[in-house]
């Protein structure tokens, strides 16, 4: 039982590693956008303007955190 | 069932097999620099056998799983599932394909990844544990790459009930890669790797949101004809902020760092 556990965990650890990683705010933006789908399902008009939009904004804040991630990180080996 | 009932000539079905083929060159020539590697150092019986099981288990995964889900789970729920992995994808593969493109990262590097596979396997010089290592390696080499090829196959395939026209493209992929790539294996390096990225990243952030809008209840205008003008607006997108991302390197220019994770 307990080998059995420590197998799941372990993939449930390789799972998460592999889709969030070392960028967990791609899966908070994605989890965001279909949030926000759901919320305006009985929407549509609204929805189908929307939902692109948030896509839009989610890569564009996606890109620019991994740019200021590795500039700041630059900065500070530089620093040292 | 396997290969869905609806006429193929559909936009759907055309991005899909154009998504999940990318997707597949892309990850079976990084897959294929590993085999080779453990071929060359630890021969190429071990390395052959460690790809051939990594091939079995991703297709078993794909088959079992894949047709597990279109057979038992809702439709809607499939398809927000599906869409909310394929989203999650298409955007980690944006990011780094735009972060690469403007320099932020380095750009992928067969040739190195080459190299230090061939490194790491000869400093290990016990003969007994050579052919074990090799299969492992190759395996696990073959394994990571195409989980991300069996999650696109998946996605795709299950949201579309199309699950055997996305193995079908994605064996495709592998097919052509392992042909070509025994042909002209150093010029591995040469497959334009980033490009290819880029326009899978696309693909996958469009099929994704629109998947998921599908899934929650969202009726899209035009319905397939939605995904054409998803597609072009991410790609234009995506073209800006590389555009964006490069000039503001320019402007604080810095040494290039490598890319931690290959994917």
């Amino acid at each position: 039982m307990r080998v059995v556990l420590r197998w799941v965990a372990r993939a449930g650890l390789a799972v998460w590693d592999f889709l969030v990683g070392d960028t967990p705010e791609v899966l908070v933006v994605t989890l965001a956008i279909v949030g926000i789908t759901f919320a305006l399902r009985a929407h549509n008009h609204a929805a189908v303007v929307v939902v692109p939009i948030c896509g839009v904004l989610a890569l564009t804040g996606v890109v620019w955190l991994g740019r200021a991630r590795i500039t700041s990180r630059r900065s500070r080996s530089e620093g040292h | 069932m396997i290969l869905g009932a609806t006429s193929p000539a559909t936009t759907s079905l055309v991005g899909l097999l154009i998504a999940v083929f990318a997707a597949s060159l892309v990850e079976m020539v990084e897959a294929l620099t590993i085999v080779v590697a453990v071929g060359t150092t630890r021969g190429w019986r071990s390395a052959l056998r460690g790809a051939l099981a990594a091939l079995a288990v991703l297709g078993v995964l794909v088959g079992g799983g894949g047709v597990a889900l279109v057979d038992y789970t809702p439709i809607d729920t499939l398809r927000v599932v599906a869409g909310t992995i394929l989203l999650l994808l298409g955007l980690s593969w944006l990011r780094k394909a735009i972060l690469r493109s403007a320099g932020f990262i380095a750009l992928h590097d067969e040739d190195a990844i080459f190299r230090s596979t061939v490194r790491s396997l000869t400093a290990e010089q016990e003969a007994r544990r050579s052919a074990a290592q090799g299969f492992v390696v190759a395996f696990k080499g073959v394994f990571v790459e195409g989980m991300e090829v069996v999650l696109i196959v998946i996605g795709l395939g299950a949201s579309q009930h199309r699950i055997g026209w996305a193995a079908a493209a994605a064996g495709a992929a592998a097919l052509l890669v392992a042909g070509v790539g025994a042909l002209v294996v150093r010029q591995l390096s040469e497959v334009p790797e980033n490009l290819l990225k880029t326009v899978v990243g696309v693909m996958l952030t469009s099929f994704g949101i629109f998947w998921v809008g599908e899934g929650a209840g969202v009726r899209w205008p035009g319905s397939d004809a939605t995904l054409v003008v998803l597609v072009a607006g991410f790609a234009v997108l995506t073209m800006v902020l590389i555009g964006i991302t490069r000039r503001t390197r320019r402007s604080a220019p810095a040494s290039r760092e490598r890319d931690p994770v290959p994917t």
